[in-house]
């Protein structure tokens, strides 16, 4: 297929030979699976370091360090990826693509590596939804066409998205129940029957701070803050992306791929 | 040629890796001797520990119950147990746990303890995952780690499949608590997973970098978001606030009722101080590790504030115990693999009455010192031991005193 001015976009500097557009969507088509599993390792890890036992476990869902943690940790890829695709390629796809990789990798690591390898029951140890943040991400960048907007905009929506997202599959485990004359939810009961040999119940950072108001509204107080970081961390991540994305042997790519093109 | 060499050695080292991935025993219990010796000998004493039965079937429960003494010569390197918890050591979730109790009170969330004093525990799992799994009692001290009772190996028998764990919820709803919810959950991810891939393969379907980038460097980046695009992109963006808001708010219709995770320090009393545990004296003169005869010795004066004749009949280090095999009436209770059945020998008048001071000379010998990784208590950083001595009473009851001090190696 030839890549011209209707299939790439309105208008075209100049439409590529038959042969030129056929390399180019082989290169898209090999590009795009590397892409998707080296965004999946990278993010995946990172993910696993910062925000671990908040995503791995059901009764560390809380209402306040997941809520904080989990966004800040999860708009860092998607905000260096959008650099990357928005500024060189114009494809407003860079958080949407990030965080379906990460899913990707969370659920080949809970199914393989916590339910199947450890027994853990699939119950305990579901990742949180960020679709809707990412997607919210993407159409803020490319309708704003700025990524100021998009780290005062977009970024706050992807973080007070995260909590109001993952209500949907998490209220079933905030039920109370009672358990050897003990007040407990679903989630506590899940996580202590399951046992966790290196994960005590003290371990788990929840519910602790002084970051409540609003007559006990810690969730709404964590998303806002968590919102607020997000900008900063939105910001930093695409100024780090811009950092990434000037690497000279890229260049050097492009510059032969342009010599050729003309 | 050494290019060649190294392209050789590479070839060779990632097919020898690939390789150890044929060989993946499975793990059956979990490295509990791998803990220094300070943190065996020297924090908690488990004894009377029992397991109900050494075979489940699914969904059948086992009791595991028992004492334990937390050590008043606690580590100074470790922290002290003011937050613990009462846990199972076990290979993953090989069995569940149901009720656990500390001296009568549950013991779902943390306590804090005391040093010096005794406790009464009660577990009781019920079997899940068919296999044989190695289990223990424990107990988990913030930034100390867990510190593991007595092991057993537990034959789990059964299907997995038949596995069940119900419970009723205050709203009344009978729930299956292995597999709870999770079907919602994936329900939910795949409905997001829809509109997300239409967005990846959105983009994907057209050329995607070469051409793209060549009309960036051109200056005509404008053209690449068409305005079916910015149409697309704002039905998303809707689309995807308004999915959310519903979904939230048709969760809190479907359970008005929540509470917040629940965390908490429980408090909780000690035993009382017995005869049983007070009324015997020990004071450590002299104590040695010979480390050729794995062989431990010590001189001590005993010091008897009961009101019956005892004899020393068991030193119990780490869950290792060294019974004094003149005195037969001891049962055995604990893990059969770490009793060195002869290994205590006394010399000195055995017997101690009531009131007398007599000093004793023991030895506590056997292979367990090293299977145990005890042996490697000379690379301590204080370079010393605990551990608690039993005696039996002629009254029948059994009078304990924790002992512990520095001891000095012997190489010859």
């Amino acid at each position: 297929m030839s890549a011209t001015a209707q299939s790439v976009g309105a208008k075209s500097a100049g439409d590529l030979s038959p042969v030129m557009a056929g390399m180019s969507r082989k290169f898209d088509l090999l590009l795009v699976p590397i892409l998707f599993l080296a965004i999946t390792g990278a993010f995946h890890i990172h993910f696993m370091l910062l925000a671990g036992d908040w995503d791995f476990w059901v009764d560390w869902k809380d209402r306040r360090f997941w809520i904080t943690i989990t966004p800040i940790v999860a708009i860092t890829f998607p905000a260096a990826i959008q650099y990357v695709l928005w500024e060189y390629f114009r494809v407003p796809l860079g958080a949407t693509l990030c965080i379906v990789a990460l899913l990707f990798g969370e659920w080949m690591n809970r199914y393989w590596g916590f339910t199947i390898w450890s027994g853990f029951p699939a119950t305990l140890t579901w990742p949180a939804m960020l679709i809707a943040s990412a997607l919210v991400l993407d159409a803020v960048l490319m309708l704003t066409k700025n990524w100021v907007a998009t780290a005062i905009v977009g970024a706050p929506l992807f973080a007070l998205l995260f909590y109001a997202q993952n209500i949907v599959i998490l209220a079933p485990y905030h039920v109370p129940v009672e358990h050897m004359g003990q007040l407990m939810s679903v989630a506590d009961m899940v996580g202590y029957a399951f046992v966790r040999t290196a994960t005590p119940e003290y371990l788990r950072m929840i519910e602790r701070g002084t970051l409540r108001t609003f007559g006990g509204e810690s969730a709404l107080i964590a998303s806002f803050f968590a919102a607020f970081i997000c900008m900063i961390m939105y910001t930093a991540w695409w100024k780090l992306g811009a950092v990434g994305a000037k690497m000279r042997w890229m260049k050097s790519i492009f510059d032969k791929a342009a010599k050729v093109r003309a | 040629m050494k290019n060649k060499i190294i392209s050789l050695l590479g070839g060779v080292a990632v097919i020898v890796t690939s390789l150890t991935a044929l060989y993946a025993p499975q793990a059956g219990a979990h490295g509990e001797r791998s803990q220094e010796p300070f943190l065996r000998m020297r924090t908690v004493h488990w004894y009377d520990t029992n397991f109900s039965t050494n075979r489940v079937a699914v969904n059948e429960e086992m009791t595991i119950t028992g004492k334990f003494l937390l050590a008043e010569a606690w580590p100074e390197v470790i922290m002290k147990p003011d937050v613990a918890y009462l846990h199972v050591a076990e290979p993953g979730p090989a069995v569940a746990k149901v009720e656990t109790w500390l001296n009568g009170v549950p013991a779902a969330k943390s306590f804090k303890l005391e040093l010096g004093k005794t406790y009464e525990y009660k577990v009781i799992v019920r079997g899940r995952k068919p296999g044989e799994a190695h289990i223990h009692p424990m107990l988990n001290v913030q930034s100390a780690g867990g510190l593991v009772g007595p092991g057993q190996w537990t034959l789990i028998e059964g299907v997995y499949e038949d596995f069940t764990y119900p419970v009723t919820t205050l709203t009344g709803e009978a729930i299956d608590l292995n597999t709870y919810g999770f079907a919602n959950v994936v329900k939910w991810h795949i409905i997001w997973a829809i509109p997300a891939l239409f967005w990846v393969l959105y983009w994907v379907r057209r050329p995607l970098f070469i051409p793209r980038f060549l009309m960036v460097q051109n200056g005509e980046e404008d053209a690449l978001i068409t305005s079916t695009d910015k149409k697309v992109g704002i039905a998303l963006l809707i689309g995807t606030i308004v999915l959310v808001t519903m979904s939230s708010n048709s969760a809190k219709e479907q359970y008005p009722v929540q509470i917040p995770l629940q965390s908490a320090i429980i408090p909780v009393e000690a035993l009382p101080v017995t005869p049983q545990n007070s009324a015997v004296k020990a004071k450590i003169l002299k104590a040695n590790y010979r480390i050729p005869g794995r062989s431990m010795t010590m001189t001590l004066d005993i010091t008897n504030g009961s009101a019956t004749p005892i004899k020393l009949a068991e030193f119990n280090s780490a869950n290792v115990r060294f019974t004094n095999s003149l005195i037969p009436t001891l049962a055995k209770t604990d893990s059969a693999e770490l009793w060195a059945k002869d290994g205590l020998n006394v010399q000195g008048e055995p017997t101690i009455y009531p009131g007398e001071t007599a000093r004793l000379e023991i030895e506590a010998s056997d292979a367990l010192w090293e299977t145990e990784r005890l042996s490697s208590l000379i690379g301590d950083p204080d370079s010393a031991f605990g551990g608690v001595l039993y005696f039996q009473g002629a009254d029948g009851k059994t009078y304990m005193e924790e002992i512990s001090g520095p001891i000095i190696p012997t190489f010859q």
